[in-house]
């Protein structure tokens, strides 16, 4: 790849969870039998005409903002013309030379700026899947809103790609525009990846990879893309502009469709809906009232004093991030509790014994816990014990700590006599202890602890286990 | 006026069948339409700003709330070819 | 035939009943409809119940309003809920809409009673008729002659006394021009008055559903029934519904009105100038005042028509490919279902039209056909405001010549383009329009038109009501 600089843009396409679909009043839901949200508008039906959804406006303008577009003043809807079956009216109600935002930039972490071109908004089509008797066509989706995001051609890798196309979906996600499922289809990107000598300003003929909706065959299929037009170009050949469909089980692109013209969409102004006005007073409004966006939190929890990995892991989700700030809110350390989320709280999230988005106990609890512990009230082994409870059952730290008696003990009297009991059990133990031996004091301070099920500190453990062995 | 093959590749792009005869009329007949408004193409308009819309009055954006849909049957109840809840249509070659 | 007010009236007084003028109404269809071929679908049985149950809600004090037991025809291009709807086009085959037009529904639930849906040229597409797939209506003045199109079924259905009034639609003079060729009262709305929900679109931003009448009153009456905002259709306008019939009654003294010479050009047959020489005249004895105007541009709105129209239809009529609805050709692969199917399906006019909006739109072409043309268009709308401005209501006629025989102009599109041209401007500027019968000409009907500005129904109907009252005399 020496000598060659990758040139890549990407169209990130969002569906949005909106109440209703873009042009028609059918339920956006995602999951119910097939043809079961369908209405004469978004099934195509004669006579049929659209009627725009506000809310999908409202979310392009907030999308545009938090891409730090210029949003327009005044907005229109142009019909993109092909025949599919998945699009019922043989048209596309898009936008195209008067999107709703343009001109915005982002800030990709671990690369650099990338431009951002335009955010139009547009309506999806219906799903067609291929079967044996021919393809069989769903319109549930058919009128979704969708928000097509086109970045200039400022992606220089395809991790960089892959990177730009994560922070475009964490912001969806930040907005709350979107859920944002990949593997509901609900984000889905293109992408056009060309190459061009180290220090020329042209660009070579591109190839487009479209409809991927998984990150890691984003990357995959760039790195195999840009390698093969390298090769390409060493054997002194050429890249015809055409687009590539990626075979991830064996590894490779392969051309989709190879035609002498491109398909000519017959862009035209919708006559059925009337071009908008976009009031700044609106827009000003939007603009203030837009939610912490990934890069600001990013920055707000490095400022809090957290790791760059646990900034990482708190703030991939809002649930994760809301979770944490409730947890610090009463003043809790902001470390330690992101230690809890990046640790124990991932492990049981991963397992699928806990959900951010709907925690089975207050975030408050958590902050509750890792004060308890701070103080010395809770030990830690004990605190992880309350946790598993918690994020099992709910209710308060309080009360796990009751149920489970896990309570330090206090008593240094009890405390002792509970070291005695473990030290009269493992006298070959104790003998190595007296022998210098030093690291078969974990041993005895874990039998401590299991024997008190953890309500005895380690560090009292192993210093009334000094004292008894060393009387 | 109109090119050799123009009425072809249009057929192609509208998705239109058409015998010999058809064609060649068509041909035939947008020729002598084009050539009529060739007038309107001569006409100096650069400064003058499009028309697409005559409304006025136009209403507000939808509320964002759902209402619920057409029967299946009232929908799709004309369709040539249905598959359980699916519409059906015939298969694609790789390359369309 | 009596008008549809005078209907209500007899109505209103027990004079007659619905059954009655239903009955009535069938008797016409049955004597004339076989050589008129005015209807593609009759509801006789329907009807006959919707009159019935319209005269229990009389006698039970309880009637609806004016429309109650008046029986009317739409035109095929509207849909109607449960009963077949063809647009005149095999491509649509049995279609049995699962909703009916916003238009529609507004008349129904007056109580009007829908007697049959009219013929039409294929969707909408053609000035006679004659590119019906079903076969043309002809003309119950002279049958050897065309009634004009593309509402030409309504206006015939009107103008031989099958029903009382009917809705067509317009789109380059499809409800002036039948009209004017049949003898009866053609009203075009100001774009987006009425809603164009559940009308099955041919050119969107020309598209208006307009009404067929024996006069101008009925007119009044009809377009207030359908007209007014429509959350089904976001071009229809918000702006309040007047009352249509205070105007017809308040007539037209004391109105401006001009005749742009534009329209009495080469090409206008003499006696059709001279028809609306003498109306003009007679308006000024009534005391309207007449005052010199110019439409320069009036000669390129044809070209205009001729490439918007036919771009907004090529792709509306995408969705028609045999998937969703209509008959679907045998073929193994999509690609020849699709062109199978349509190319199947859809008659020679509307091929015409499809390919040459495709061109239009193409890629390298859009500036200089569709782009230019509404450019065009912005000249001609500002002409005419400004007109508007010396004047209340511009008359012309509404059609260069009287009907024109069956089979005359079906092998020279341009030449049946040619019938639209005095109606056209209208579409593409959305201004309101009616067409008015003049004296006749060697027997033969012929239309006075009068337009007005955007949302100027009023002035309209107006300078309209005295024009009938003083032209046919």
């Amino acid at each position: 790849m020496s000598g060659f600089e990758t040139v890549i843009g990407l169209e990130v396409h969002i569906e949005l969870q909106t109440e209703s679909k873009m042009f028609c009043s059918c339920p956006n839901r995602f999951g119910d039998p097939p043809n079961t949200n369908i209405c004469p508008v978004c099934l195509g039906l004669p006579g049929a005409l659209p009627r725009p959804n506000r809310a999908g406006i409202d979310a392009a303008i907030r999308m545009a903002l938090a891409l730090g577009c210029t949003v327009a003043t005044r907005s229109k809807f142009d019909r993109k013309n092909y025949f599919y079956p998945d699009l019922p009216k043989g048209y596309q109600i898009s936008q195209l030379d008067e999107p709703i935002g343009a001109d915005g930039r982002v800030e990709v972490p671990g690369g650099g700026e990338v431009r951002v071109l335009r955010v139009q908004l547009e309506e999806d089509a219906g799903k067609l899947q291929h079967e044996a008797q021919g393809a069989v066509v769903d319109f549930n989706r058919a009128g979704v809103p969708l928000l097509e995001i086109v970045s200039a051609p400022d992606l220089r890798s395809p991790q960089e790609a892959r990177a730009y196309w994560e922070e475009i979906r964490r912001i969806a996600l930040a907005l709350g525009i979107s859920d944002a499922r990949m593997e509901e289809g609900s984000v889905r990107a293109d992408a056009n990846i060309s190459l061009r000598p180290l220090g020329s300003q042209e660009l070579n003929p591109r190839v487009e990879i479209k409809n991927m909706n998984s990150f890691r065959f984003l990357e995959r299929a760039l790195a195999y893309e840009a390698e093969r037009q390298a090769e390409v170009y060493r054997q002194g050949g050429r890249i015809g502009q055409e687009t590539r469909g990626w075979d991830d089980p064996r590894g490779v692109t392969f051309s989709q469709r190879s035609k002498e013209e491109a398909e000519d969409y017959r862009y035209f102004p919708e006559p059925d809906l009337l071009p908008f006005a976009i009031d700044q007073g609106h827009v000003e409004e939007l603009r203030s009232s837009l939610p912490e966006l990934p890069r600001q939190r990013r920055q707000r929890l490095l400022g809090l004093g957290l790791q760059e990995e646990q900034v990482r892991l708190v703030a991939e989700s809002r649930g994760r991030t809301v979770f944490f700030d409730q947890a610090t809110g009463a003043g809790a350390d902001a470390g330690e509790v992101a230690k809890w989320i990046c640790g124990d709280l991932a492990r049981l999230e991963n397992d699928g014994r806990f959900d951010f988005d709907r925690p089975a106990f207050p975030a408050g609890e958590l902050g509750e816990l890792v004060r308890s512990v701070r103080e010395g009230d809770l030990t830690g082994p004990a605190a992880k014990q309350v946790l598993a409870l918690l994020a099992e059952r709910g209710g308060t730290a309080q009360e796990a700590v009751r149920e489970l008696g896990i309570g330090r003990i206090d008593d240094l009297d009890a405390v002792r006599a509970e070291v005695r009991a473990v030290l009269a059990q493992e006298t070959k133990a104790v003998a190595d202890l007296k022998t210098g031996k030093q690291q078969v004091m974990g041993f005895l301070v874990g039998q401590v602890m299991r024997r008190t099920r953890g309500r005895v500190a380690p560090d009292v453990a192993s210093r009334l286990i000094a004292e008894e062995v060393g009387r | 006026m109109a090119e050799h093959g123009l009425v072809a590749r249009l057929a192609a792009l509208a998705r239109l069948e058409l015998d010999e005869a058809e064609a060649a009329r068509l041909e035939r007949d947008l020729g002598a339409i084009l050539e009529h408004v060739e007038r309107l193409r001569a006409l100096p308009l650069a400064e003058v700003a499009a028309t697409y819309w005559t409304a006025q009055a136009a209403q507000d954006m939808r509320p964002d709330e759902s209402r619920p849909g057409l029967e299946l049957d009232d929908a799709l109840g004309c369709a040539a070819a249905r598959s359980g809840r699916h519409l059906l249509v015939p298969g694609m070659r790789e390359d369309q | 035939m009596e008008s549809l007010i005078e209907a209500a009236k007899r109505l209103a007084t027990g004079e007659t009943d619905s059954e009655r003028l239903v009955r009535e109404a069938l008797d016409r269809v049955a004597e004339r409809e076989e050589e008129l071929h005015a209807f593609l679908t009759l509801l006789p049985e329907t009807a006959l119940a919707d009159a019935q149950a319209s005269d229990l809600r009389r006698r039970a004090g309880s009637p609806l309003g004016l429309f109650d037991g008046i029986p009317w025809a739409a035109k095929d291009n509207l849909l109607t809920e449960g009963v077949r709807t063809t647009a005149a086009s095999r491509i649509l085959g049995d279609y049995l809409p699962p909703y009916s037009s916003s238009a529609v529904l507004r008349l129904e639930e007056r109580g009007g009673v829908l007697i049959g849906k009219t013929n039409l040229d294929e969707f909408a597409m053609g000035s006679s008729t004659e590119y019906s797939a079903f076969g043309p209506s002809r003309n119950p003045v002279d049958p050897s002659r065309v009634p004009g199109g593309s509402s030409g079924g309504s206006a015939v259905a009107v103008a031989a006394g099958m029903c009382h009034f009917a809705l067509g639609s317009e789109t380059g003079g499809s409800v002036r021009q039948p009209a004017a060729f049949c003898g009866v009262v053609g009203l075009k709305p100001s774009y987006g008055r009425v809603s164009r929900y559940g009308l099955i679109a041919f050119a969107s931003s020309l598209d208006q559903i307009g009404t067929l009448t024996r006069d101008v009153g009925d007119a009044a009456a009809v377009l207030g029934a359908i007209a007014g905002e429509d959350p089904m259709d976001q071009t229809a306008s918000t702006a309040p519904v007047p009352d249509y019939l205070a105007a017809v009654r308040e007539g037209g003294r004391g109105l401006s009105f001009g005749v742009p010479g534009e329209y009495l050009a080469e090409g206008v047959a003499p006696e059709v100038r001279a028809e609306v020489e003498r109306a003009a005249g007679l308006l000024e004895r009534q005391g309207l005042t007449r005052r010199d105007v110019s439409l320069p541009h009036t000669g390129y709105a044809l070209d205009a028509y001729y490439i918007i129209a036919p771009a907004e239809a090529s792709s509306n009529l995408s969705r028609f490919d045999g998937m969703r609805y209509g008959p679907r050709a045998e073929a193994q692969e999509l690609v020849d279902a699709y062109r199978r199917s349509r190319g199947q399906g859809f008659g020679p006019e509307v091929k015409r039209r499809i390919l040459l909006g495709t061109y239009v739109l193409s890629a390298g072409y859009y500036d200089t056909y569709y782009l230019q043309a509404q450019r065009l268009r912005t000249l001609l709308r500002e002409e005419f405001l400004r007109a508007f401005s010396q004047v209340d209501v511009l008359l012309t006629p509404t059609t260069p010549t009287t009907a024109f025989r069956l089979g005359e102009n079906t092998q020279d599109p341009l030449a049946m383009y040619m019938a639209d041209a005095l109606t056209i401007p209208a579409n593409l500027a959305g201004l309101p329009a009616i067409s008015v019968p003049g004296q006749p000409i060697d027997g033969l009907p012929v239309g006075l038109q009068v337009m007005a500005p955007p949302l100027r129904e009023d002035l309209m109907l107006r300078a309209a009501a005295t024009l009938e009252e003083v032209a046919s005399r």
